[in-house]
């Protein structure tokens, strides 16, 4: 179907301009995280490894 | 390619000319499925645009009433009764179902998936932990869903190789449709038979009065040691809301091309989803405590028929029979939604395409973790003497302790008001929100270094 033809011009009539994929594809801006909540977060995340750690170690002694 | 259109203004007077974009297939087939939508709404007709919009809530409602997870809530029925996991269920479901509505409306406005969307937002580092995380959780799980489908069909005699197979297959016959459409209404129309635990409840034939005082009373309270209490308690959590349901949720609300108009259809799509699941978990909590009592006969045996086979002796062939299809069922369906959630996720981190609607040599990565996540969680179950017991008791437990990670990143989205304007999250909500990411944090942190301290002889 060729662009600007009025079945294109239909078919982007049912989709956002948001929603296209030439849209969808552009990144949205980078959040800038102040340090207080990036420290927060890496402290949860390594909290939150370590209790993987924890069960998988636990699984694995549970296999012998 | 594009193309001009003049953007209509004011009334007699012309609006400026704008750039029509060009539209990809994925686009094509996207505006066809929102054509139906559009015509159902001016049309008026409620219940056939209920019908359109219904979907992603539903499938990872009924998702994760998985394999692992019906085997949880009946091991847990089995050893402890029903009384107060009943209500504990309820709750769980009610959890999942603000985390869910949170994904869906973070989907339906920024057309985004989860990953995509922490990727960018947050950076790669942060978008790689996610997947990464979800990949790991993912493979697990879903060696646990072929398990589910091994133990449902050992009762009809049949070996681990048709459960991997079949899993296989039904994952590369789903996505070979092409369109979202397609694959979401296979994979609705399997789950449905979810209900068979419900017929499994039934079949048992459990006493009325001893349900409706577990509802109300939330009792007998299980007895037990610690640990044994805090692994039913954190697998049950990682039974309702895991970290696939989000990345799986919102990636397909935004696949189906669900927009902030359809917000109020998705919330309702999800309540179905979680009030159907919970019935249904509930029904094999019920199912699985008609072996209390019984020594939890044949239980532990689930390398072999498991549960059906001891639901078979102690209540009859009819209950064994239908929960052994539900088994397979809940895995079957498992397989579809987790591989799903493992493609998107793959494909949104690395910026490939990631949709149903994609032909597949544009979006052959998203297809590939799709095929390949379900082919080596189903290898492992071929190989002899894997612990298939423990990875399905466990999946739960490592899902549990990874999510409230992921919970905290759909919170702060949710909440960005520059992505979400004013659908962002109400102080209920978070409220509520950060309640939910705090319980489930602490049962998943309780369980892990309890049993870690007791593994390293800290503790007895």
């Amino acid at each position: 179907m060729s662009p600007g033809t009025p079945a294109h011009e239909q078919l982007i009539e049912f989709l956002e301009r948001d929603q296209l994929v030439s849209d969808t594809s552009k990144p949205v801006a980078r959040l800038n995280l102040a340090p207080r909540a990036q420290a927060g977060l890496w402290a949860l995340r390594i909290f939150f490894l370590s209790l993987s750690v924890m069960v998988i170690w636990t699984f694995i002694a549970g296999l012998g | 390619m594009s193309s001009q259109l003049r953007e209509p203004a004011l009334e007699g007077v012309d609006g400026p000319i704008i750039t029509l974009p060009p539209l990809t297939a994925e686009d094509r087939i996207r505006s066809a499925d929102r054509h139906r939508v559009h015509d159902a709404r001016s049309g008026g007709r409620r219940y056939y645009l209920f019908w359109l919009l219904i979907g992603p809530g539903i499938l990872a409602m009924l998702g994760e009433n998985d394999g692992p997870s019906m085997i949880s809530y009946a091991a847990a029925g089995a050893t402890f009764g029903d009384g107060f996991f009943l209500p504990f269920i309820l709750l769980t479901f009610a959890m999942a179902f603000v985390c869910q509505e949170m994904c869906m409306r973070v989907g339906a406005v920024t057309h985004r998936g989860y990953g995509q969307l922490v990727l960018e937002r947050f950076g790669r580092l942060w978008g790689w932990f996610a997947a990464g995380d979800l990949l790991v959780t993912n493979l697990v799980t879903l060696v646990a869903e072929f398990v589910a489908i091994r133990i449902g069909l050992a009762y009809f005699h049949l070996g681990s190789g048709i459960a991997a197979g079949m899993g296989v297959l039904l994952v590369v016959l789903t996505i070979s449709g092409g369109r979202y459409r397609s694959w979401e209404r296979v994979v609705l129309g399997l789950a449905v038979f979810n209900g068979l635990f419900l017929v499994a409840a039934i079949l048992v034939h459990p006493h009325a009065g001893r349900i409706a005082h577990g509802f109300l009373t939330a009792s007998p309270f299980p007895t037990g040691g610690l640990n044994t209490i805090l692994l039913l308690v954190a697998s049950t959590i990682g039974a309702t809301v895991t970290p696939w349901m989000i990345f799986f949720q919102q990636s397909a609300s935004a696949d189906k091309g669900m927009t902030p108009t359809d917000v109020r259809a998705g919330r309702t799509d999800t309540l179905v989803g979680a009030v159907f699941a919970a019935v249904f978990g509930c029904g094999a909590l019920i199912a699985g405590a008609a072996l209390l009592g019984h020594g939890g006969a044949g239980v532990n045996g689930l390398s072999g028929a498991g549960f059906p086979a001891a639901l078979r002796r102690v209540s009859g062939g009819g209950a064994g029979t239908v929960f052994a299809l539900g088994l397979i069922e809940a895995g079957a369906v498992a397989i579809l939604t987790i591989s799903a959630s493992t493609g998107y996720a793959i494909a949104e981190c690395v910026g490939a395409a990631h949709s149903f609607n994609g032909r597949s040599r544009n979006s052959l990565l998203f297809y590939l973790a799709n095929v390949g996540a379900a082919a080596v969680a189903g290898a492992v179950i071929l190989i002899p003497g894997v612990p298939l017991l423990k990875i399905a008791l466990n999946a739960n437990v490592l899902a549990t302790v990874l999510l409230p990670v992921a919970l905290i990143f759909l919170l702060i989205l949710a909440n960005d008001r520059e992505l979400m304007g004013s659908m962002v999250n109400s102080l209920r909500s978070n409220v509520i929100g950060i309640a939910i990411v705090a319980f489930i944090a602490l049962a998943g942190s309780a369980y892990a270094i309890d049993s870690f301290l007791q593994t390293i002889h800290v503790i007895s």
